[in-house]
Order: C-alpha cells, then structure tokens, then sequence
C-alpha cells in the first residue's frame, strides 16, 4: 500500500498524527527546494510553512492518479514563485535598497571548496526566467530524474532538456561576461 | 584568457557536486500546526459585499429623499397657509365671537 497516499487520506480526514508523518518524508526536500528559489533560510522557512499549510487544508483535493511527491513538488514551486514575486513587487514599492543589497547565498549544504563559486552560481541563476529556474533546480540542485521533473512541470520530456539547455546556455554567457570582475 | 575564462565557467557550472541538503530548522513542524489549529477569519465572499453596499447605498439615498422631502414639505406648508392669510388651525378656542 502507498504509504503517502494513505497518509494523505488521513490527513483529509483531519489526523494530525499521519500529517505529522508526511511532514517527517518530505519537509527535507520542500525546504531545499524553497532555499534554492529563496536563497534566504528565513524566506525557505516561510515558504515551507505555507506549503505545508496548504498540504494540509488541500489534502481532500489530491487526486489519486498522481503521485504525493509530484503534487507536493507542485505546491512548493507555486508558492516559492509566488513568493519571489510578492518580494520582488514589494522591493519596487519600497524606498529602501535593500533588494539591490540582498548578500550573496552560502548554501549550507555546498563542499568547502566550491563555496565561491557556488555563491556565484546561485546569484546567477536568480536572474534565470521562472520555467528555466525550475527546471534547472529541480534537475540540477535537487537531482531529480527528467521525467520526475517533467512530471512536476506539466510538459514533456523534450520540453525540459529544451529549459535545461536553454538555462544552462544563459548561465555560462551571463558566467563569462562576469569573469574579469570575479573575486580571484 | 578564453580557456582560463572558460575554465573558470566550468567550475562555477560544477560547484554544486557533490552539495548535501540543508535540514530544515527543527521547530518549523511546531510553528506550522500552531498555524493550522488557529481559527481562519470568516471571508466574506465578494460578491455578497458588492451587494451589500449598493443596498446599504439604496436605502441612504432613499431615506436622504424622504428626508429632503418632509423638509420642503414642512416649509411649504406653513409658507402657503401664511401667504394665502390662514391663521393658525388652533388659537384660544374661541370660534364663536
């Protein structure tokens, strides 16, 4: 029997103790999917929290032909986009500069040696189109099969090596015009 | 240059190998059930507030009509009777003289 589907189930019904066991499966790879588009702790951390949220008071909506991962994949995507574009649209009303002055991301999870460049990886694929920027988290930084990803997107399997090539594409140009001001 | 330029690329490109992934913090699932278990705020749908409003503006205008009117009425009454040389409906009760 699939146990997330089961769990899902319960939680339509309300049970907490079988929401606290979906959250225990998958608030790991929610929370580093939102880092990846948040690329701040605190911001992942709201956006974790409303996911689950949402999980929870949308359970009853799940249709079952899908997979729990998928739909919980959709939800986080949904909202970390939504997210960034609440941020970015309060940035612009603001007279402050904070959103010019946002530091560079340290991903806990990035070797010692790649620190820098990782941070310079991160910064670069903020400026990515929202399908490029999925697709390539998705494939890239949380290491899901194609097919996964073209799942949780909606589209086919040559639509997302399409997004990965172009994303890559744009990343090593937007790379290479910035490497006489690298950091040596 | 180019090949060092490139170079560079390429271990920017590759920086994230080898990544492990983040915890999330450890009172997040806390902090999420205390959200669930708060009580939602009644929302009024939309349509029904439109609809209020405009018969809440109905009625103020209605009454503000009603209002005006008994006004222009009032003035008017006194106004004609005085202008026509009416007495007063009632004075001391003496109607025969």
């Amino acid at each position: 029997m699939n146990k997330p589907r089961v769990l899902l189930k319960a939680i339509a019904e309300g049970d907490q103790v079988a929401f606290r066991a979906l959250y225990d499966l998958y608030s790991k790879q929610v929370y580093n999917t939102a880092l990846s588009y948040a690329q701040r702790p605190e911001d992942a951390r709201e956006i974790t929290q409303d996911v689950f949220t949402n999980v929870f008071r949308k359970a009853d909506t799940f249709r079952s032909e899908a997979k729990v991962s998928t739909w919980i994949y959709r939800i986080t995507i949904n909202t970390s986009l939504n997210f960034l574009k609440r941020k970015n649209r309060f940035s612009l009303f603001s007279m402050s500069e904070q959103h010019h002055d946002q530091p560079d991301f340290d991903h806990p999870g990035v070797l010692l040696e790649n620190k820098e460049a990782a941070r310079t990886l991160f910064r670069t694929i903020n400026n990515l189109a929202d399908q490029q920027k999925t697709a390539f988290i998705l494939s890239y930084v949380d290491d899901l099969p194609r097919q996964e990803v073209a799942d949780i997107m909606g589209v086919s399997l040559k639509a997302v090596e399409s997004l990965l090539q172009r994303a890559k594409k744009n990343l090593r140009t937007k790379l290479a015009s910035e490497y006489p001001n690298r950091i040596k | 240059m180019q090949d060092e330029r490139e170079k560079w690329v390429d271990e920017v490109m590759n920086s994230l190998q080898g990544m492990r992934a983040a915890e999330p913090p450890a009172d997040l699932f806390e902090a999420i059930q205390t959200g669930i278990n708060k009580p939602k705020a009644k929302v009024i749908p939309l349509r029904q507030l439109r609809w209020s409003i405009a018969i809440a503006a109905v009625l103020l205008l209605l009454n503000v009509i009603a209002i005006r009117s008994y006004a222009n009425n009032k003035d008017d009454g006194f106004a004609s009777l005085e202008e026509f040389g009416g007495s007063p409906l009632v004075s001391d009760y003496k109607i025969y003289e």
